[in-house]
């Protein structure tokens, strides 16, 4: 057992967190909780620890602010052996946000995100000047801050929690199920929250969630949990869904893999076609020409800048001589660069065209998805 | 007791004019009842507060605590004043003993009530924090059992006051004063007299905790949880209505 101080072997790059060979066996318990495992948390990233009930999940996330104290191996946090400073010190210096907030019900919450800064003793100015940067950043009215937590909604309050956590600017902060209290509409908005504060605050920042969709959805790295906290495997979510390790990382990812990792890419990321357009002042031969080239029982109307109009079935057209006199059609599923694959799948299959259209932020024409495409962009 | 029948019908249950001539002696009893009260609670709470912490530290400890305390608290007063005299003779100290006594188990249990009530997840949030366990406790977790201690407090300071009346037999006494003199020299007037300033007194200290529960609580104003199990205004309710038996 070592008990020095040593910085940890540095060669394997910006590690912020070690795991090693962690282990956990409750008193009374035949079975360890947490079992060798191994895990190296890179700086600045959130890597999510996923796995079913009695992983070990929550376990190892407690063993590494020793909430739980390991029975076995050791964790490095910014090179450091926790078990060489004293708990409450290493507990300051990371950040903690649990399920149901566990806000402080007899402080306001200006006190309560002050908790840690007026435990390491700043002064009077340098905390409120905190608590309002904060309360800023986690886009909390000033407002809020002279109430007590039991005025706030769940989602409020769950802010609050995070931006209590982030107070003295930890490096490193420790999640456990944050989300999975508040009902699925504030769930994300709290994970698109988190997306964009982590983009800001470039935390090292450990997870704990059941909810695989969730991972998918905030971490840079997912670790999946067997019962007993036998790591099965880490990776990115892309690359998890595009090769799991084994059946039980198969079987948690579940049956729509492909339809998960569209939700990890964008318009933006997938080749689009061309698809039936033609310009509004165009003659009606020419719309059926290219109606018949690609197959299509309707064409996509430009105008002369590339802006979208709409479309015009084939019926449209008798009688007319150029499209100029139609009237077109709405989209009914027209996506930006941004929207994500999944989005666009959904509306490839509720559009009677079936494909869902490209435009760029200033409505000119990309290009179109067809169901052809987005399944190119799952198989490559 | 016929005796005194007989007075009690022929006198008036109270005279005014006997009122208006010991107006020094109301206030003397009265001082000396608020202050036998105040002492008795205080200290009742202070050894009671040492006990629960322990309690709340190592867990085993709290059942005998609490059995020793209703073991005290299931002697009679009478009989329990009459075993501290040859210790402690006819003396304030005999009175005062007696009283804390009675405060032990209400208080205990109180304590420990509030301490257990506080949510386990804001528990866990303080540790995380970082909060050293002592700090955590003055905090967190006292500040939070507010509620439940003030409760114990305004049943023991209740009862003690009831009681005070009783330690008259001591030399003590209060307005207990008056009802041991009335007794003796059987003058329904006292009888009545430090009755109902003794239960006067009650009110008015009751109502005093609710208002500084008001101002100890604030964060809790706007909900008060009424639950079954758990301390609050119910504790109140049952033990009076149960007489001298503590709500578990």
């Amino acid at each position: 057992m070592t008990t020095a101080a040593a910085p940890v072997d540095t060669a394997a790059g910006d590690v912020a967190i070690r795991l090693e060979h962690l282990t956990k066996t409750y008193p009374g318990a035949t079975r360890p909780a947490v079992d060798g495992l191994e895990l190296a948390i890179p700086r600045g990233e959130l890597v999510a620890l996923v796995g079913p009930s009695g992983c070990g999940k929550t376990t190892t996330l407690k063993m590494i602010n020793r909430l739980v104290e390991p029975t076995g191996g050791t964790v490095w946090v910014e090179g450091v052996d926790i078990r060489t400073r004293p708990t409450h010190e290493l507990r300051r210096g990371i950040g903690y946000v649990i399920q149901q907030a566990g806000l402080f019900p007899h402080r306001t919450v200006g006190d309560n995100i002050a908790t840690v800064p007026k435990l390491l003793g700043w002064d009077g100015h340098r905390v409120s000047a905190r608590v309002d940067e904060l309360a800023d950043l986690l886009r909390l009215d000033r407002g809020l801050l002279g109430r007590y937590p039991s005025a706030l909604s769940g989602g409020q309050q769950q802010r609050v929690g995070v931006a209590r956590a982030l107070a003295a600017d930890p490096p490193v902060l420790l999640m456990d199920e944050p989300y999975s209290a508040v009902d699925p509409i504030v769930r994300a908005q709290l994970q698109d929250e988190l997306l964009r504060l982590q983009r800001e605050v470039h935390k090292t920042i450990v997870f704990v969630t059941h909810d695989i969709d969730e991972a998918i959805k905030l971490a840079n790295r997912i670790a999946i949990l067997n019962v007993g906290g036998i790591l099965e495997q880490v990776d990115s979510p892309a690359a998890m869904l595009r090769a799991p390790r084994n059946d039980f990382v198969a079987d948690f990812l579940g049956d729509d893999r492909g339809i998960k990792r569209l939700s990890l890419m964008t318009v933006g990321e997938a080749s689009l076609s061309k698809g039936p357009v033609v310009d509004e002042s165009a003659s009606v031969d020419e719309a059926r020409a290219t109606m018949a080239e690609l197959g299509y029982d309707w064409v996509a109307v430009c105008d002369g800048d590339d802006s979208l109009q709409g479309w015009v079935g084939a019926a449209d057209l008798d009688g007319a001589a150029t499209i100029a006199e139609l009237t077109p059609r709405p989209f009914l599923s027209v996506v930006t660069p941004d929207t994500t694959l999944k989005a666009a799948l959904d509306g490839v299959v509720t559009s009677r065209t079936r494909v869902a259209v490209a435009v760029d932020d200033d409505g000119r024409y990309l290009g179109m998805l067809t169901v052809n495409d987005l399944a190119e962009g799952i198989t490559t | 007791m016929s005796d005194l029948g007989g007075v009690l019908a022929a006198e008036p249950f109270i005279r005014w004019d006997w009122v208006r001539d010991h107006t020094d002696d109301i206030r003397s009893n009265f001082w000396e009842h608020v202050q036998l009260t105040v002492l008795a609670v205080g200290i009742g709470f202070v050894i009671a507060l040492a006990m629960a912490l322990v309690a709340v530290r190592w867990r085993a400890a709290y059942g005998p605590l609490a059995a020793f305390c209703a073991a005290l608290y299931a002697v009679p007063s009478v009989a329990l004043f009459a075993l501290l005299l040859p210790f402690v003779g006819l003396s304030m100290e005999n009175a005062l003993i007696a009283l804390v006594t009675y405060t032990l188990l209400i208080l205990l249990r109180n304590i420990v009530a509030g301490l257990d009530g506080v949510p386990p997840e804001v528990r866990e949030a303080a540790d995380g924090m970082g909060y050293e366990r002592w700090r955590r406790v003055l905090r967190v977790d006292l500040p939070l059992a507010t509620p439940s201690i003030v409760a114990g407090l305004r049943i023991a300071t209740v009862t003690t006051i009831g009681l005070v009346t009783v330690t008259a037999l001591v030399g003590e006494g209060g307005f207990g004063r008056f009802i041991n003199e009335g007794l003796s020299r059987q003058f329904p007037t006292e009888i009545v007299l430090g009755s109902v300033l003794s239960v006067a007194l009650a009110i008015a200290c009751d109502v005093l905790f609710v208002l500084a529960e008001r101002l100890l609580v604030p964060w809790a104003r706007a909900k008060v949880p009424i639950e079954v199990g758990k301390p609050g205004r119910l504790t109140f309710a049952r033990w009076s209505r149960h007489g001298r038996t503590v709500d578990a």
